[in-house]
C-alpha cells in the first residue's frame, strides 16, 4: 500500500516541480514528500537537476551587430508601410 | 487611447506603423536574447542561429497583424522560431520523413530498457555537474528531446504554452518532457561515472 502510494508521489514530483499541480494537490503531495524518506530523496533529486540545468547551461547573447541589423531592417519595412 | 484599445477598436489590417514599432520595441525585442539561445541551441550553430533569428523577427513583421497585442508575446515567437527550425532541420536531414525522435523513441519507450522509469541519480552528482558538461550533453540530444528541455528548463514556458509552441497535446509535452530529462540525466551519469562519481542512491 505504501509503495503504491510512493509511487504515485513520485510520479507527481515534475508535475510540483514545473509548477503544474493543482493547488489543492499540493499540501497532500508536501506532506507526504516531507514525512517520507524516500520520497524526498527523490524529490531532492529532481530538484536539483532542474536548478542545475537552469542555472549552469550557459546562455548565449545575441550580437549587438546582428541585433542592431535586425532594427534596423525592421525600421525600414515599417517606414515603407 | 492606449494602444490595446485603438488597436482593439480598428479592423485587424490597420495597425499603424508607429503601433507595430511600439509592439516591436516592448513587446518583440526584449525576446531576442531568448530567442537567439533557442536558436543556437538548436542549430549548435552560430551562422544558422543568425539567420533563424533575422528570420522569426521578418516573419514577425509579416504576420504582425496576427498576433494579439500585449499576449504572450515570447511563445508568439518562440512558435515562429520553431517552426522556421523544423522546416530547415527537414530539409537538411537525410530523411526528411524522420525526425531523430523516431528512433530515440523507440529506445527509450521500449518495456525492455531502464529509460522508462525515471533516472535516479544522487542529488551530489548534479550538483557536480559544470556548465561545459552540461552543455555537451544537452547538444547531444535528439532535436526534438532537446527542444523541449529548452521550453521547460531554460525558458521555463508552461506545458500549456509548450503545448501550442510544439503544436502537440499536454499529455505528450509531460511524457515527451520525462523522457528528455531521463536522457539527459543518463549522458550525465555516464560522464559522473567515467569521473569517478558514485552515482547510484544510496
Amino acid at each position: 500500500m505504501k509503495d503504491n502510494t510512493c509511487q504515485k508521489v513520485v510520479d507527481k514530483i515534475p508535475l510540483y516541480l514545473d509548477g503544474e499541480m493543482p493547488e489543492n494537490e499540493i499540501p497532500i503531495f508536501l506532506e507526504h514528500v516531507q514525512y517520507c524518506s524516500k520520497c524526498m530523496t527523490k524529490f531532492a533529486s529532481e530538484q536539483t537537476f532542474k536548478e542545475v540545468v537552469r542555472e549552469r547551461c550557459e546562455r548565449k547573447c545575441i550580437s549587438s551587430h546582428l541585433a542592431d541589423s535586425i532594427k534596423n531592417r525592421i525600421s525600414m519595412l515599417l517606414a515603407r508601410s | 487611447m492606449t494602444l490595446t484599445e485603438t488597436t482593439l477598436s480598428k479592423p485587424l489590417s490597420s495597425l499603424t506603423a508607429s503601433q507595430k514599432n511600439r509592439i516591436f520595441e516592448t513587446e518583440f525585442y526584449p525576446v531576442m536574447d531568448a530567442l537567439y539561445n533557442f536558436a543556437f541551441r538548436l542549430t549548435l550553430n552560430e551562422d544558422d542561429a543568425n539567420d533563424l533569428v533575422q528570420e522569426t523577427y521578418l516573419k514577425a513583421f509579416r504576420f504582425i497583424e496576427t498576433y494579439q497585442v500585449g499576449t504572450n508575446a515570447k511563445a508568439w515567437l518562440f512558435r515562429i522560431l520553431k517552426n522556421s527550425f523544423i522546416n530547415d532541420f527537414r530539409k537538411k536531414s537525410k530523411e526528411p520523413d524522420k525526425t531523430d525522435y523516431d528512433e530515440v523513441e523507440q529506445i527509450y519507450n521500449s518495456e525492455d530498457t531502464h529509460y522508462s522509469a525515471t533516472v535516479d541519480l544522487r542529488s551530489e552528482v548534479f550538483s557536480g555537474v559544470l556548465g561545459d558538461e552540461l552543455s555537451a550533453a544537452l547538444n547531444s540530444l535528439p532535436v526534438d528531446f532537446r527542444l523541449i528541455i529548452l521550453l521547460s528548463d531554460i525558458e521555463g514556458f508552461t506545458y500549456e504554452e509548450m503545448s501550442k509552441i510544439i503544436g502537440i497535446p499536454i499529455g505528450t509535452v509531460r511524457s515527451r518532457l520525462h523522457r528528455a530529462r531521463n536522457m539527459l540525466k543518463d549522458m550525465i551519469k555516464g560522464y559522473a561515472q567515467r569521473m569517478g562519481y558514485k552515482v547510484d542512491e544510496a
